[in-house]
């Protein structure tokens, strides 16, 4: 039967590979014409992409401690990404795909900031979160690039113009100057519905096992409910203290490095080339 | 044997239900978005209309600068101004004139554009600098509103024609929304960069 099936499949292998390279015959010009620049994928545990490999290992690192102290600020999240080339697709096109892509900023907030640089075709922009644009306005950010990016970027000082850039975007936004996470609270609702929830959920489930066996002494309290709620309280009281500054503490989001996932931008901000 | 033939039946009413009230609220839900991105459409084109005032002092305040190109852009920014959407009448002609207002807006912009690029002094003012950048953006939040909303009306029709929606969709009067006529090709994009 093995057998069988096998060759039956070599048989028709020529068959399925004509059809097969028929069909990717047919893909391929519509690929090329669609997709020249493609958005890649968001920086593991870290807010910078180079692929031209012109930062080292090193500024990489700067860069990324200061993003993160930036994100935890919580006031913007910034990304810096650097391609050697665009391929035709116009550098806002690619440069908002990325942002979105990317998923830079608070959902809520909606304050990412994506520095963009196409090395090769000299171009750079600064994509603005729909959140910031009323602060790093399309004028800042017009500054931002003729002031602190151009000059540095003509000298081949690509870190330092990065460096720059993001340093004139954090004065503007007022980021090293103090945690505000005021209206950060759409992810502590939710977490504190889901905590009443199960409360209400061991509450009513102890309720009725009490009516059922009528003895106090044998209500079931198992050490697994206990668990659930040490671990709500637990979870309770470390949702409150978000609120302060938590380097250590807060599980997953706080301390390891990446974007927020909103990726809310709606094409301002501001390009130049050099 | 009747009661459960009756049990089926309502059972059965209502799995419909629950798909009608689903379908609905879907569709709802669709032409919520449709509405918002056709309002953020509107939102950026209107900031383009608010930036004009300051650039027309901007460059007038320049030497000699060409009065003809200028009035062009006044006079198709009060045209723009008159030319409406409404969203519960939202035609492929009514949008196809909204466009056109605004494309000769867009156009005579850039070919102010154009002019102010022979005027040395007025390109090193610290405001045309900065209006540079402004309007720059304007144009590209306008070309992202305006694809976002293709993307979402996309959805939508798409929603509003596949089976079995479709015949929620007659039922409860939702039509398909007109697209942008440049939408479907890449319209050429106007470009303000100078250097």
């Amino acid at each position: 039967m093995l057998k069988n099936t096998i060759a039956t499949h070599f048989r028709s292998l020529p068959k399925l590979a004509l059809a097969l390279s028929l069909l990717f015959a047919s893909l391929i010009p519509a690929q090329i014409a669609l997709a020249a620049f493609e958005a890649p994928k968001a920086p593991e545990n870290g807010y910078v992409l180079d692929q031209t490999g012109t930062l080292t290992t090193e500024e990489i690192e700067n860069l990324n401690q200061q993003l993160d102290t930036y994100r935890k600020v919580g006031k913007a999240e910034l990304g810096v990404f650097m391609t050697s080339k665009l391929d035709g697709t116009y550098l806002e096109e690619a440069s908002l795909s990325t942002a979105r892509s990317w998923g830079i900023g608070n959902a809520k907030r909606k304050n990412g900031v994506l520095l963009f640089i196409a090395k090769d075709d000299r171009k750079v922009r600064i994509e603005v979160g729909k959140g910031l644009e009323g602060e790093l306005t399309d004028a800042y950010s017009g500054r931002i690039v003729r002031e602190r990016i151009t000059p540095h970027f003509k000298k081949s000082e690509y870190y330092q113009g990065i460096r720059s850039a993001l340093e004139g975007i954090a004065g503007l936004l007022k980021l090293a100057e103090g945690i505000d996470t005021s209206d950060l609270t759409d992810e502590n609702d939710g977490s504190t519905i889901l905590v009443i929830i199960v409360l209400a959920i061991i509450a009513i489930v102890v309720i009725v096992k009490v009516r059922q066996n009528k003895k106090i002494n044998s209500i079931p309290v198992s050490p697994q409910a206990i668990a659930t709620g040490g671990a709500v309280g637990a979870a309770t009281s470390a949702t409150k203290d978000t609120s302060k500054p938590s380097s250590s503490s807060s599980s997953s989001s706080g301390s390891s490095r990446g974007f927020s996932g909103g990726g809310s931008f709606g094409g301002g901000g501001a390009s130049g080339s050099w | 044997m009747k009661n459960k033939n009756l049990i089926i039946g309502g059972a059965v009413i209502g799995v419909v239900l629950l798909a009608l009230i689903g379908s609905y609220n879907g569709l709802v839900h669709e032409r919520e978005n449709v509405e918002s991105a056709i309002n953020g459409m509107e939102t950026q084109y209107q900031r383009r209309n608010d930036l004009i005032p300051n650039l027309v002092n901007t460059v007038k305040g320049s030497a000699n600068f060409e009065k003809e190109t200028l009035n062009q852009v006044i006079e198709a920014r009060a045209k723009a101004t008159q030319v409406k959407l409404d969203i519960n009448d939202l035609t492929e002609e009514n949008l196809a004139k909204y466009q056109e207002a605004q494309n000769q807006l867009g156009s005579s912009l850039s070919r102010l554009m154009a002019v102010a690029e022979s005027y040395p002094e007025l390109k090193s003012t610290q405001a045309f600098r900065d209006l540079m950048p402004q309007l720059e953006g304007t144009e590209n939040r306008i070309q992202v509103a305006r694809s976002d909303y293709g993307d979402i009306v996309k959805k939508f029709n798409s929603k509003v024609k596949s089976f079995p929606t479709n015949i929620f969709a007659g039922i409860f009067g939702f039509k398909e929304y007109p697209y942008f006529k440049a939408d479907s090709k890449d319209a050429p994009k106007v470009d303000f960069k100078f250097d």
